[in-house]
């Protein structure tokens, strides 16, 4: 692995670049495809800089054990993994305690968004793989996961989108990269429903001010807008394919 | 009363599509005055009436619906049927048999064995136990021989087509046995092997071009066509 000599590495410098080039309020270049599994009901890929996540959706289907079965909604199930090659070292494949935690962190930020109680007694599952690691994937997790379950035609109430701001010295910044998360003073990974306004993940690594969380909670929100934009953008040219390919004009003659 | 999408336009959940008193059929939902888009579908509203039309979904049984279902599991008075929904669907025996059966006397198991495939009626529906099918009457019951083909649920409406005539000219022109679930399966028997063949080929056709105008006219055409030719072959 490489090691990183810390007195040396310079996170920001004095044109206010950061290490990938960016500015201190830009975000990652962004790249969404939705439904590009056959076999899965939904599927998206999201690409935030070098970070790639793959997301599929199963079901709704009968939930085994049958005990665990909630009798008036549907159970989300997520399970959050790293690809062995997706990191510089070889990752071990067993699940690691930072995984099962995530996934943990993963349903909860999208269980608020899913009408779940239109499915009662079945279960809806969700597979993240993250296929290249360079900070953020939780981030990059949740935007393919709830892309996938809408790709399924799972009712939700709006699309989840996160992303993290964080601190490098007394600098705010968004969507950090690999070595800002590692080497820098705080982390705020942040999910909303953009659609009600509700924050239904935020998290917090580092110390920050009073005053920058607050800075920074607003940064996350405005490039949360902006990639909520592009997630609908490739949600509706993906719908609009099918649309053309199911429909055409004789669609509502029929079904009436 | 304010609309800020227009007719047919695609929507995604979260989408506001319009402020005011509108009635909801499917695909959105109420917060304050606000109707916001659920899943993603093509937005459709006549009157005061708003509805999004999925394009894509799972399959939910509904009262009424044809269901084309595999039978999965046994006991002494039902059966459990696959219909291709997040639940299994539930056959009591009376509901085969048009009379009530003793089970100490009647083993069920010869009647319908686990992997036959049967044409029911989904009969009540509710959230707490798993769908009730009724498989005895005309055209319902168990499918003998035959092929099945499995396409999106919510294709269905064009395989049937205007009036239910794309089904009634396949089954004219190949004079097979047709029958349509509405949970995605079609059940097709022909005396004629390659007339099943053929029909496979034409309903993924038909699941695949379903965009084009003036489909049932073409796929009469293609029909008729390929006909010919084999029957050219027998002469």
């Amino acid at each position: 692995m490489k090691e990183i000599d810390e007195s040396k590495l310079i996170l920001i410098d004095s044109n206010g670049i950061r290490t990938d080039g960016r500015r201190w309020n830009e975000l990652r270049p962004l790249r969404i495809r939705v439904g590009i599994l056959d076999r899965a009901e939904g599927s998206a890929l999201v690409e935030m800089g070098k970070t790639k996540a793959l997301a599929t959706v199963y079901g709704p289907k009968e939930m085994f054990p049958k005990h665990m079965a909630n009798p008036d909604r549907a159970i989300l199930r997520a399970a959050y993994r790293m690809a062995t090659f997706s990191v510089e070292e070889r990752k071990k494949p067993q699940p690691s305690r930072r995984e099962l935690e995530l996934s943990k962190v993963i349903k909860e930020a999208l269980e608020p968004a899913i009408m779940l109680h239109y499915y009662p007694r079945t279960v809806i599952e969700v597979y993240i793989l993250i296929l290249q690691a360079d900070g953020g994937t939780r981030t990059a997790a949740i935007n393919a996961a709830s892309l996938a379950l809408a790709d399924a035609g799972i009712p939700m109430k709006g699309l989840v989108t996160a992303v993290a701001a964080g601190r490098v010295g007394d600098q705010v910044v968004l969507d950090l990269n690999d070595v800002e998360d590692k080497y820098g003073d705080a982390d705020l990974p942040v999910a909303m429903i953009p659609a009600t306004g509700e924050i239904t993940l935020l998290q917090m690594d580092g110390t920050m001010s009073s005053d920058m969380f607050e800075r920074a909670l607003k940064l996350a929100i405005e490039g949360i807008n902006i990639i909520y934009e592009r997630q609908r953008d490739a949600l509706k040219r993906r719908f609009l394919e099918l649309k053309e390919k199911i429909l055409g004009g004789e669609f509502y003659a029929s079904r009436d | 009363m304010s609309i800020y999408f227009k007719n047919m336009d695609v929507v995604v959940p979260g989408d506001v599509i319009a402020e005011g008193d509108f009635k909801i059929i499917e695909g959105a939902f109420r917060e304050h005055k606000k109707i916001i888009a659920s899943i993603i579908g093509i937005l459709y509203f006549k009157k005061n009436t708003i509805r999004v039309v999925p394009l894509k979904g799972p399959y939910m049984p509904k009262r009424g619906d044809h269901v084309i279902g595999k039978i999965v599991d046994c006991s002494t008075v039902s059966w459990s049927v696959d219909i291709r929904a997040p639940y299994l669907g539930r056959l009591d025996a009376t509901d085969y048999f048009g009379k009530p059966i003793d089970p100490s006397r009647e083993d069920i198991r010869k009647t319908l064995k686990i992997g036959d495939i049967i044409f029911a009626k989904v009969a009540v529906v509710d959230r707490f136990t798993n769908p009730q099918l009724v498989a005895h009457g005309p055209a319902l019951g168990k499918l003998i021989k035959g092929k099945i083909v499995e396409v999106e649920p919510l294709r269905i409406p064009r395989i049937l087509g205007k009036n239910r005539s794309m089904i009634k000219m396949l089954r004219e022109v190949t004079k097979a046995e047709i029958k349509v679930g509405n949970n995605g399966r079609i059940w097709i028997r022909s005396p004629d092997p390659e007339i099943e063949k053929l029909l496979i080929k034409v309903i993924k056709k038909i699941e695949r071009e379903s965009h084009v105008p003036g489909l049932t006219e073409r796929i009469r055409k293609t029909l008729l066509n390929e006909l010919k030719d084999r029957l050219g072959e027998f002469k």
